[in-house]
This record gives C-alpha cells, sequence and structure tokens, in this order.
C-alpha cells in the first residue's frame, strides 16, 4: 500500500491536468453565469489556477529559483486590484440601475 | 517513503476537494454559496502550495485571496443585494457552449501536457526555505530582480484603491463640493435583501 | 527523503538557539517518524487532544475571569453559588447550552447556519497550534509564523458573516457587516504593527521572535518605535475581537445580539467560546511579539540580573504576561465607552492607520541604522 502509493506520486502531468481542469471550470463558470458578481468569481478561479500553474512549473522546472512563486503573487495582487474596481463598478451600477445581470446592460446610453 | 505516501494522498484529497468546490462555484445557484465554495477552492488550493513547497505563497495566498477578496466579494454580493436572489439556471444553448469551450480547452491543455517534457531539474536542488529568497529577489534591482514590477503593482494597487472608491462612493449633489461628508453617521447605510426590507417593493425601470 | 522531505519543511522547521533550545510536538514526531511510526502519531494524537482540552478549559476559565472582573469593577461579587466562589458556575452554564434547543429560523439558509460557528472557532482554534507557550510546549513552529497567524485571524471574518446573513435577521445581517468592515480594517493596523517586529528580530516564526528577545523585550529594546507598534497592536487587536470599546457587531442596546442574535444552544456556544478563544490568542500574541513570550526579563551584558530572571520556569512567564494582557483588554471593558460606527472607520483609517506607516518607517532607519538596544546581538 505504502509502496504503491509512494511510486504513484504526481508528476507535473498530473498537476498541470488539476490546474487545466481548474481553469477549464472557470471558463465554464464566465460563460454562464449572467450576475456580473457570479462571472468575477468564476474569473478569480482562473486566475487562481493560472497562479497555480506558475507554481508547479517553478517546481518541476527549476526548484532552486523562486520566479514561479513571484509571478504567482504578482497575479494575486492584480487580483485583488480587479475585486477592488470590480465590486466598486458593480455596486455603482447596482445603485444606478438596480440590477448587475450582465444581459441587461447591454445599452451604452442612460 | 512515508513522505511521497503522504504526498500522494494529499494531492488527490486536496485535488479533488479543489475541483469539487470549483463545481460548485460554477453551478450554486445561490451566489453567497458561489463565494463560500471559491474560498474553499482557494483554501484547498492554499494546501496544494505547501506540497509544492511554496509555504510563503501558501500564507500570502490565504491572506489576500481567503481574508481579503471572498469578503469583498460576499461583501458585493450582500450591497448588491444580490444574495437572496435564486439565479435562474444558464439556458441550454449556454450550458453547451459553456461546456464545448471549456471540454476543449481541457483536451486541448492534456493534449499538449502529455507530449510535454520537462528538462530534468539539477539534482538536489531544493525550493528556498523561507521566504527571504522571495524577499531579496522582488528588491533586487540586477537584471534577474523584480524590483520595478514590485514598484509598478503597488502603484496599480493604489489606483485601484482611488478608483475604487471614486466610482463607488455617492454623488453628491451638484452644489455641494465633491470632498463633502464621507464619514457622517447618517451616510453608512445597508441594502437588506429585498424580503427584509421594511418599505414595499418599488418598480424598477 | 531528504528531497521528498521538502514539502514538510514546515512541520518540522526548529529554531536553533543554543541558550534555549526549541522543540516542537511536530518535530519530536517528525523525528519519530521513520523508525516509530506510532510513536509520532501518538504525538500528534497528544498535540490535538491538548488542543481541545485547552479550548475548552481557557473558554470556561476566562469567562469565569470576565464575570469575576467584571463584577469586581462594579463592586459586586460576581457568580458566588455553585462551588467555592463560583468556580462551577461556567461548567453549570456549559451544560445548561449542551441541553438547550437548538433553534433555526424559520427561513434561514440551513447550511450556512450550521457551518458558521465551526468556521468561527476553528479559524481561533488553529491559531493556538503555533504559539510558542514554553520552549518545550509549541505544537508546531511554522516557519511563516508571523504571515500564517495573519492569514488565519481573516478567517473567522467568514464565520461571522455567513452566521449573520445566513440568519434572516436584519439584525444579525448589520451586525455581520459592521464585523467584518470592522474585522478588515483594523486587520491592515495589526499587521503593520507585526512588521515592525518582524524587521527587527528579522524572521517570521514565532519561536524565532521569542529568541530574539533574549537581551531584551521589544518594547522597550526598540526605543519608542516598539512601544508605539505595541499599542497600535493592542488596540486594533481589540477591536478584531470585537471586545467592548469596538463592540458594535454585537452592540447590545443597539442590535439585540449582532450577528449571534439568532443562534443558541450548542451553536451559541461555538461562537461564545470562539471570542474568549480569541482574547486568549490576541493576549498570547501580544505577549510573544512585544513582551518577550516565554523569555524571562533580561537585560542584555547584565549577567548576574539576568540569572536571577531565568530561575522563573519560561512557562510562567508566558502565563503571566498573557493574563496580564487579558486583564488590560478586560479593564478597556469597563473604562470605555462603545465607538459609533463612523467613530470606529475614522479612528482606523485616519489616525491608526497613518501613524503605523510612519511607525513602520522609523523602525526601518532604525534597523538599518542599529538605533535600538544590544544590536549586536
Amino acid at each position: 500500500m505504502l509502496e504503491f502509493l509512494a511510486a504513484h506520486k504526481p508528476g507535473h502531468v498530473e498537476w498541470l491536468l488539476l490546474s487545466a481542469t481548474l481553469f477549464a471550470i472557470g471558463l465554464y463558470g464566465v460563460l454562464t453565469r449572467r450576475n456580473a458578481v457570479g462571472i468575477l468569481i468564476s474569473v478569480e478561479l482562473m486566475l487562481n489556477s493560472a497562479a497555480l500553474n506558475f507554481v508547479v512549473f517553478n517546481r518541476f522546472v527549476a526548484p532552486a529559483a523562486c520566479d514561479g512563486q513571484i509571478t504567482a503573487i504578482f497575479v494575486i495582487a492584480v487580483a485583488a486590484a480587479e475585486v477592488v474596481v470590480g465590486m466598486a463598478i458593480f455596486v455603482a451600477l447596482f445603485r444606478h440601475r438596480g440590477t448587475i445581470d450582465v444581459n441587461r446592460m447591454n445599452t451604452m446610453k442612460d | 517513503m512515508m513522505h511521497d505516501a503522504a504526498l500522494t494522498v494529499l494531492f488527490y484529497v486536496l485535488g479533488a476537494g479543489a475541483i469539487l468546490c470549483a463545481l460548485a462555484v460554477v453551478n450554486a445557484r445561490r451566489l453567497l454559496r458561489a463565494a463560500l465554495a471559491l474560498m474553499f477552492v482557494l483554501l484547498a488550493s492554499a494546501g496544494l502550495y505547501l506540497l509544492l513547497g511554496a509555504e510563503f505563497l501558501a500564507g500570502i495566498q490565504v491572506l489576500v485571496y481567503v481574508g481579503g477578496i471572498v469578503i469583498l466579494i460576499v461583501f458585493a454580493v450582500m450591497l448588491t443585494s444580490a444574495a437572496d436572489l435564486l439565479e435562474d439556471h444558464p439556458s441550454p444553448g449556454r450550458m453547451l457552449a459553456g461546456a464545448v469551450a471549456s471540454i476543449s480547452f481541457l483536451v486541448f491543455a492534456g493534449g499538449v501536457f502529455a507530449r510535454l517534457e520537462l528538462a530534468a531539474p539539477a539534482p538536489g536542488a531544493r525550493p528556498p526555505a523561507d521566504a527571504s529568497a522571495i524577499g531579496r529577489r522582488l528588491l533586487d534591482f540586477g537584471s534577474e530582480g523584480y524590483v520595478l514590477p514590485f514598484e509598478l503593482l503597488s502603484l496599480l494597487l493604489l489606483a485601484a484603491v482611488i478608483g475604487g472608491i471614486a466610482v463607488a462612493r455617492k454623488t453628491p449633489p451638484r452644489d455641494q463640493p465633491f470632498t463633502s461628508g464621507g464619514d457622517a453617521p447618517g451616510e453608512v447605510d445597508i441594502v437588506l435583501p429585498r424580503s427584509q426590507r421594511d418599505e414595499p417593493e418599488e418598480p424598477r425601470a | 527523503m531528504a528531497g521528498a522531505a521538502a514539502p514538510f519543511a514546515l512541520f518540522a522547521a526548529a529554531q536553533a538557539a543554543p541558550a534555549w533550545p526549541v522543540k516542537t510536538v511536530a518535530a519530536r514526531a517528525a523525528e519519530a517518524l521513520p523508525d516509530h511510526p506510532w510513536t509520532a502519531v501518538l504525538y500528534m494524537a497528544l498535540a490535538f487532544a491538548g488542543l481541545g482540552a485547552l479550548v475548552a478549559v481557557l473558554g470556561m476559565g476566562l469567562i469565569y475571569l470576565e464575570r469575576k472582573i467584571a463584577a469586581r469593577f462594579q463592586c459586586r461579587l460576581g457568580p458566588m453559588r455553585v462551588g467555592p466562589h463560583g468556580i462551577f458556575q461556567t461548567v453549570a452554564d456549559t451544560f445548561k447550552l449542551l441541553f438547550k434547543e437548538d433553534i433555526v429560523p424559520a427561513r434561514a439558509d440551513k447550511t450556512l447556519h450550521l457551518l458558521a460557528p465551526f468556521l468561527a472557532l476553528s479559524s481561533t482554534a488553529l491559531m493556538l497550534g503555533v504559539i510558542p507557550y514554553s520552549p518545550i510546549l509549541q505544537i508546531s513552529d511554522v516557519n511563516i509564523g508571523v504571515l500564517y497567524i495573519a492569514a488565519v485571524s481573516g478567517l473567522g471574518v467568514m464565520g461571522i458573516l455567513l452566521g449573520g446573513w445566513s440568519s434572516y435577521n436584519k439584525w444579525s445581517l448589520i451586525g455581520a457587516m459592521r464585523g467584518a468592515a470592522q474585522i478588515i480594517s483594523y486587520e491592515v493596523s495589526a499587521t503593520l504593527a507585526l512588521l515592525v517586529v518582524v524587521m527587527f528580530a528579522g524572521t517570521l516564526s514565532l519561536s524565532g521572535i521569542v529568541a530574539s528577545q533574549a537581551e531584551g523585550w521589544w518594547i522597550w529594546r526598540a526605543p519608542v518605535v516598539g512601544g508605539i507598534a505595541f499599542l497600535i497592536y493592542l488596540t486594533a487587536s481589540t477591536a478584531e475581537i470585537n471586545r467592548t470599546p469596538f463592540d458594535i457587531p454585537e452592540g447590545e442596546s443597539e442590535l439585540t445580539a449582532g450577528f449571534h442574535t439568532e443562534y443558541s444552544g450548542l451553536r451559541f456556544a461555538f461562537f461564545f467560546l470562539a471570542e474568549f478563544i480569541n482574547m486568549f490568542v490576541a493576549a498570547a500574541l501580544t505577549a510573544t511579539l512585544f513582551l518577550g513570550g516565554w523569555m524571562p526579563f533580561h537585560i542584555g551584558g547584565a549577567n548576574a540580573f539576568n540569572a536571577v530572571m531565568d530561575l522563573v520556569p519560561p512557562g510562567v512567564w508566558f502565563l503571566g504576561k498573557t493574563a496580564f494582557v487579558v486583564f488590560v483588554i478586560m479593564w478597556f471593558r469597563w473604562t470605555f465607552p462603545r465607538l459609533r460606527v463612523d467613530q470606529l472607520m475614522r479612528l482606523e483609517w485616519k489616525l491608526l492607520l497613518p501613524i503605523g506607516f510612519a511607525n513602520l518607517a522609523l523602525g526601518a532607519l532604525a534597523v538599518l541604522y542599529d538605533l535600538y538596544f544590544f544590536p549586536g546581538a
């Protein structure tokens, strides 16, 4: 049992597939959600999987360096900035129009 | 060997947990639950970072993503009173389009990964044990350093904060200066869920 | 083995200081793992059982203390009936809570309503695992200790937010929104104050920070800067745990009981317990970072004096300092009136935050030019 588990240690393919799956799920969410906040949540999912990908490559390509980790930190910081602005826009939009359904934001006037 | 076995078990447990929670994120009909599931995905990712030897990053992930971004999202869900809104399921056409797009991405990515051959890292290469290596690289002025993107990032965050405040604050009446008020007690208001408000529902345009 | 051990370095990191060898429970377990796997399991089981017992005992003890101290401030006796001087009062109260009916509001979101108290309590209990109680008693010395503390303490907000929202009650929701806004605001100041100590100690590990205070505690060894950071951290962490001058999320006279209005029985007990354990954690961290943790009162170079101080065991030093800070936090409750929401926000964003930033910059200068006591040590 122990030998089996130890022999099947996840390699880079398993790790990359995991992050690709998370990315694909996020993509599905972005394409199917109608609520703007829901779309933003799905985008966060995609950003997170991208950061995971960077760390995986860091671990399997150049474990002695930390460039992948630094890029992941940048991804997290950019995600924070994105959420701040996104949320402010949604709150302002909601106050103005009473809805944040993206299907009903098809007008540029008003 | 014990460590390898534990690594395998933890990878599959955390990975499966992350994928299940991610599915909940995109399928939950209540947005608040989607946000909660997102929190669990991010926590599982922090655990995966630990497995990859990126401890500092795992800490940052929990601190910024879970402690900041998810809370902000929950706030936005409440402030836009989308919390008690039961989302309709998306139309079949949308679901199909989304499924086709994401599955084709996954197939494509899987094909690439299967052919991917990574150069074996130098034997004995270990990830740096503590945060100081990351700190040194971030503030390094040399060609390998990241000091310029780091400073640009702080500029971006500053711009985001100012932009967020400017967009979300209430526009004052014409005759009042923009800087008035802001923290007077009357201005603190919370949008209660529609069903809990006292006033009758006003028709929306 | 060596290559695979990398991910687990987190759990086995031990600071090797010559005078005060630190050995954590996790390090002992990791040591025993290759030869005696069951000993390792036993160590970890003991650690978890100890954590559980600590949560229960601390909760009951602190609630009793709070009531007694409150009574003393008001010239009352406090609980006196159950046991000598009422020491079994909280035990009786616990049993009462356990047997109470568990009510979930009819239109509440049941899953989230159930989940919220667990989230609040578990985020608190997670922090107990990294606090250095004494050189031989610490469950795990994670090498990102301070970052871990800052990260995990942020998790508790989710419990409050979800508890308030899922209760389907106006007061709960308003209390939860206030609580979340307050906690994430004051977290900023608390982190800025933590960073000052991290800069002086040069490490994120909590044991390392304690070891760095062998020549003197940072509250006075870093002149002025340490004291200001201490005051900021004490204020901000009092706000983070919703204690009285900052208890607007559950202000009785405004919001009945705030975010836990609709909770009863065991799950109310969870919220209540989380609050008191939070107070202990805040006090323990203040003691660890600024008052030397388990490190006795040392003055660099005064060896005879230090030797006298060493006669008191480290665990007692830790307990004494923590008890003192707990008392101060309880004292606040009977000294300051509750702040209004806008006053609370003004205090943080217009007062504490600018001072915190200035203090951090001054601290950086002090570290750079060795402008603190005993810099060579």
